[in-house]
């Protein structure tokens, strides 16, 4: 985990001296929701409460020219836990999934005359996953690294010299292998904890350069 | 063909094409690379329900236990590229056709265990050929911006593939099948010179095939996904900077 995070901090550094005169760094602190958490609503004949999170987050957003990088801090918390309510889909019963993230997006900005960006890119996390699943018959503690992928896509408006607002979407692939047994037949573990899915985020800019 | 329909045809083409050019019609050939994320959707089929007891494909295939020698199965995390033609017709109003080729690079093989716990070899893989037709709008921000949002229908070809081996289940198909998914596109164009733009797309099927028979087995080819796909564009006429 730590060689995951200071080869992030590596990259991220490593692009800083390419900024120029017109080029910006920004700091910045955002609010945002997760709905469907762990992705229930998709599991087959399921009938389910979905969970909702929401995530506190902080980035460091650079743009160099046409191009941005940036490089976060996310934590997720737990607004109402997921449930099976028709419990359709094994010895499935509740979740609730939570996570430390440390999100780096490479992509394009796009100047909306001098007014803000708008902005598309790629990129991935490194998740620490947190909470809990409970079956039918057992509760599993979750302690898990999960390595995403994702796309996002934003806007950001430049309110004063300093200031901005920004929102974003993002949307992450990743999940866990197998952790709790939902199935009475057999001794294995078979469901996978699911930390894909789309994030929005809402959030105040501080243009430090 | 005869002389007369070659005439015809010329005329009407003509004659569309003359109220584009008095909109103030431009043109563009434009060239991207990408990723298409989740390609395929769960991959579900009905050696997996029916043999393995998986009714959520690769969503659900990851089974492990104490002394099993299993491998997560990752879902497929696919590669695209493809052209596209663009017309902006009027300043505000677009045009779009692509022709793209998608293909999973990673996820999708595995092992994990059958329904007698014995392991299981499991392999996924999927290439997808789409031409969308979309039509919408494009907003120019100054002269070096543009965003544009179009949408419209895609013809799409698949070809999903899937084996499983165990010391006691084999199994394995492929799938091929087309259909019309909807497709909508979300692009922001940066002009380095008047007629030279770096682009960023974020495109977003939905749709499947009928359910496709291949021997025993059954299956749909899901097109839903999104891409995110970065190139060029380069318009015939002026249109950034010192363009319309």
């Amino acid at each position: 985990m730590i060689k995951a995070l200071i080869t992030l901090f590596i990259l991220y550094a490593a692009l800083c001296p390419s900024i120029r005169a017109n080029d910006n760094i920004g700091l910045a602190a955002h609010l945002g929701l997760q709905y469907d958490v762990g992705n229930l609503s998709s599991l087959p004949g399921a009938q389910v409460s979905p969970q909702i999170n929401v995530i506190l987050g902080a980035r460091v957003k650079t743009d160099i020219r046409f191009a941005f990088i940036q490089l976060g801090l996310e934590q997720s918390f737990l607004a109402s836990e997921g449930e099976i309510l028709n419990n359709s889909y094994g010895g499935l019963r509740k979740t609730s999934i939570q996570y430390l993230a440390f999100p780096l997006y490479g992509g394009l900005n796009f100047p909306l005359r001098d007014s803000g960006k708008f902005y598309i890119g790629a990129g991935g996390a490194w998740m620490i996953g947190s909470g809990y699943v409970k079956s039918s018959t057992a509760k599993k503690n979750l302690r898990k690294i999960v390595f995403s992928h994702g796309l996002t896509a934003g806007v950001q408006i430049r309110l004063t010299r300093d200031f901005g607002l920004y929102l974003d979407w993002e949307l992450l692939y990743g999940d866990n292998g197998p952790v709790i047994d939902i199935d009475p037949a057999h001794d294995w573990k078979n469901f996978t904890v699911d930390y894909s899915g789309n994030r929005f985020h809402c959030g105040v800019f501080y243009y430090v350069k | 063909m005869s002389n007369r329909k070659i005439i015809i045809a010329a005329a009407v083409l003509l004659l569309l094409a003359s109220p584009a050019y008095a909109l103030k019609t431009v043109v563009s050939l434009g060239a991207n690379l990408g990723l298409a994320p989740d390609m395929g959707g769960n991959l579900r089929s009905g050696f997996q329900e029916n043999v393995l007891g998986v009714s959520n494909g690769i969503d659900g295939i990851n089974r492990s236990m104490d002394g099993a020698d299993t491998e997560k199965i990752n879902k497929l995390l696919g590669a695209c590229g493809g052209i596209d033609f663009k017309v902006v017709f009027a300043t505000y109003f677009l045009f779009r056709m692509q022709a793209n080729f998608a293909m999973n690079f990673f996820g999708g093989r595995g092992a994990s265990l059958d329904q007698a716990e014995n392991e299981l070899k499991a392999e996924y893989s999927l290439w997808i050929v789409d031409i969308p037709f979309m039509l919408g709008a494009s907003i120019p921000f100054g002269n070096i911006v543009r965003i544009s949002l179009c949408g419209g229908m895609a013809f799409a070809y698949g070809s999903y593939s899937n084996s499983f081996k165990s010391s006691a289940v084999s199994g394995g198909a492929t799938f091929d099948g087309w259909t019309f998914p909807w497709v909508i596109m979300l692009t922001g164009e940066y002009f380095f010179r008047e007629d030279i733009a770096i682009t960023a797309t974020l495109g977003y099927y939905n749709g499947a095939t009928d359910t496709i028979k291949s021997g025993s087995d059954y299956s749909k080819i899901d097109f839903a996904g999104f891409r995110l796909n970065i190139g060029f564009s380069y318009y015939f006429v002026n249109i950034g900077r010192k363009g319309t």
